[in-house]
């Protein structure tokens, strides 16, 4: 019997470990090819040279320049987005809810395109500026139309966050559609696409990215909390509201700066999570850095494959995680209906 | 208590967000005076003969009672074509913006109304000038077609996506639409010697040129299958893009790879993506840039005024730039 629970908790220990080896390959594999698939071939020595810096000829610099920064961007918003998505389910106690149904991504979205209809040549630093703001002016427009305490907290965060998702995204529109002339490509931009990502891109998301990171990494044990019952959770004399506002807030960093550089991506804060669930369970300091391996694979290899559906042309990122996520929500929606409870 | 708080919280964020999206759609109510009130004055003299004007369209046969005398148009193109021809437009969807226009047409155009966005105009405003007959593009206006039909008598035509040579069919259709057949044959005339002389002056034509639309977020080339692509493939420059599309986004790699001898910028805004790119190493790469080739025109000549003017504007610009002095 004591024989057993060791093995098999051996097993599992392998099991992960296994995971984590051939998640890291498999990021590690995508962020190759993605360096190495491009408009301009370039044969692998090449590839090595340019990573190397031994040489600035053309070729070289497309790896240096342009595709360096956007795979990295996209890996680091691929975990921005997924984390972001984790714990958006965790605080909200909702696994279909994501940063959309927040009204943050609508929320950062509508201040990034004000912004830039507004302002002309609006820096870097005040998009991301932007993208906050509207993120947390989002956000706590759900949280104040939801209201607080009561049983139905949160139903009424999910319908709240989607009708400000709706309010939100059609002021977006209106916005677009009454500078139409300036605001052309935008809507390459609004269906998410990482294709204009440079070094200074990810340069001015690093921060967030470990800072984030490294909050998230203190929070977790606390984030437990969020798992179990609210009343529970007061009754251990833990400070809940605390923590869930953490989260919050860790939600809007994590999301915001990722709509800043990339626009809203659709459904990589869904899926994700559910995947990374499936795979290892609900413990948190496993599921967490899953999570972020498998939001970094999934966006960048969607960004590989949005290079190749029109080439060589690109499509924005975006259309190919809605292509995936799309029937995969359907799929969470239907299976949650049927099988559980 | 709490209730109140939160509600007051709400309308005024909501009150925030109506307020700056008001201020950004605020966009100046230009020369509109005159022509409203005189919206009874009806046409004066009958036009000679029977005055009846059939043409052909891109959808069909357009029959008109008389000679159209209050005319609606739908964007910058017809209103190019029409000035040419010595037609005023009562109405005109212009992106509510006057800028728009390009000079030698602003100079032309006497107080007309602004009936708002080429791609949402509005249907009311069109309605109340009393328009008999309104000028549309066959794509961008598909949708309002059945409502503006109901309005007035509708040219249909194929203009968003015509490259040049189309414009010019264009340019005919509408010259006998508004019964000035003569007058544009005569101005047609006109144009081809303008442009075979710009022919001559430009002996090194064996250029790549690339004219694109670059705005903060993306840099849009034009192929030969633009209008302003068509204009330089005619006078006899090449096209490096080589697409099935027209207006086809790059990237900077493929702008590199594309390789252009000579780049015609025109840019939306005073910031674009090209800022950007000309602190990357690459962009010293392309041909243009290192043969200090890259000139900026102005979009509303080469882009949105496709018409006589515009085209013989975009003549200019290249004979001025490329040509032999």
């Amino acid at each position: 019997m004591d024989k057993s629970v060791r093995l098999e908790k051996q097993n599992r220990t392998w099991f992960l470990l296994f995971l984590f080896c051939l998640s890291s390959l498999l990021l590690a594999v995508g962020i190759l090819f993605s360096l190495k698939w491009g408009q301009a071939q370039v044969s692998w020595h090449t590839l090595f040279e340019a990573l190397t810096y031994q040489a600035q000829e053309k070729v070289h610099l497309y790896i240096q320049t342009l595709r360096l920064p956007r795979t990295l961007a996209a890996c680091i918003v691929g975990i921005h987005l997924a984390l972001a998505g984790l714990l958006t389910q965790l605080t909200t106690k909702n696994p279909l809810s994501s940063p959309h149904v927040f009204g943050i991504n609508a929320g950062a979205s509508l201040a990034v395109v004000f912004g830039l209809v507004a302002i002309t040549g609006l820096s870097l630093l005040s998009t991301m500026l932007f993208a906050f703001v509207g993120a947390a002016a989002g956000a706590l427009l759900v949280w104040s139309l939801a209201g607080s305490g009561g049983g139905k907290q949160y139903v009424r965060l999910a319908l709240a966050g989607i009708t400000v998702h709706f309010l939100l995204s059609s002021l977006t529109e209106g916005l677009i559609i009454l500078n139409q002339y300036s605001t052309d490509s935008m809507i390459f931009w609004l269906v998410g696409s990482v294709n204009q990502a440079g070094w200074p891109e990810v340069r001015m998301i690093l921060p967030f990215f470990i800072g984030g990171l490294l909050l998230l990494g203190f929070m977790l044990p606390s984030f437990r909390l969020l798992l179990i019952d609210d009343e529970i959770a007061a009754g251990l004399g833990q400070r809940v509201m605390l923590v869930r506002a953490v989260g919050m807030l860790l939600v809007i960093v994590l999301a915001g700066s990722a709509v800043a550089i990339c626009g809203p991506i659709a459904f990589i804060c869904l899926i994700v999570p559910h995947i990374a669930r499936a795979l290892v369970g609900n413990r948190l300091t496993i599921l967490a850095p899953l999570t972020a391996l498998l939001g970094g694979i999934l966006l960048v290899y969607a960004d590989l494959l949005s290079r190749v559906i029109a080439f060589p042309f690109e499509s924005p990122v975006g259309i190919v995680t809605s292509a995936i996520g799309g029937p995969f929500f359907i799929y969470l929606a239907r299976r949650k209906g049927g099988a559980n409870r | 208590m709490h209730q109140w708080i939160n509600r007051t919280l709400c309308f005024s964020l909501l009150l925030v967000f109506a307020i700056s999206l008001a201020a950004c759609g605020q966009t100046a109510n230009n020369q509109a005076p005159a022509n409203n009130a005189s919206g009874q004055q009806q046409p004066a003299a009958p036009s000679p003969s029977d005055g009846k004007i059939t043409v052909e369209d891109a959808v069909g046969t357009v029959t008109l009672a008389k000679k159209p005398e209050r005319i609606v148009t739908m964007d910058f193109s017809f209103t190019d074509m029409l000035v040419t021809l010595g037609v005023q437009p009562i109405g005109i969807a212009d992106d509510s913006s006057p800028d728009l226009f390009m000079d030698s047409v602003k100079s032309q155009l006497k107080a007309y109304t602004s009936v708002g966005s080429r791609y949402e105009p509005s249907i009311e405003l069109i309605s109340s000038l009393k328009p008999d007959l309104i000028i549309v593009d066959i794509n961008k206006h598909k949708n309002a077609l059945p409502q503006l039909k109901a309005i007035a008598p509708i040219l249909v035509l194929d203009d968003f996506q015509a490259d040049y040579n189309q414009m010019l069919k264009n340019y005919m259709i509408t010259a006998k639409a508004v019964g000035k057949e003569e007058e544009g044959k005569k101005r047609l005339q006109e144009h081809q010697t303008k442009m075979d002389a710009a022919k001559q002056k430009i002996k090194s034509a064996n250029l790549t040129v690339l004219p694109a639309v670059v705005n903060p977020k993306g840099f849009f080339g034009h192929s030969d299958h633009s209008y302003s692509g068509s204009m330089l493939k005619m006078l006899g420059f090449t096209d490096p893009l080589k697409n099935d599309a027209a207006y086809p986004q790059l990237t900077l790699e493929q702008l590199v790879e594309t390789n252009p001898q000579a780049l015609f910028l025109m840019p939306t805004d005073k910031v674009t993506i090209v800022n950007q790119w000309e602190t990357n190493p690459l962009w010293n790469k392309i041909d243009a840039v290192a043969n200090k080739k890259v000139y900026t025109v102005e979009r509303r000549d080469w882009s949105l005024s496709r018409g006589m003017l515009g085209s013989e504007k975009i003549a200019d610009d290249i004979v001025k730039q490329l040509g032999e002095k």
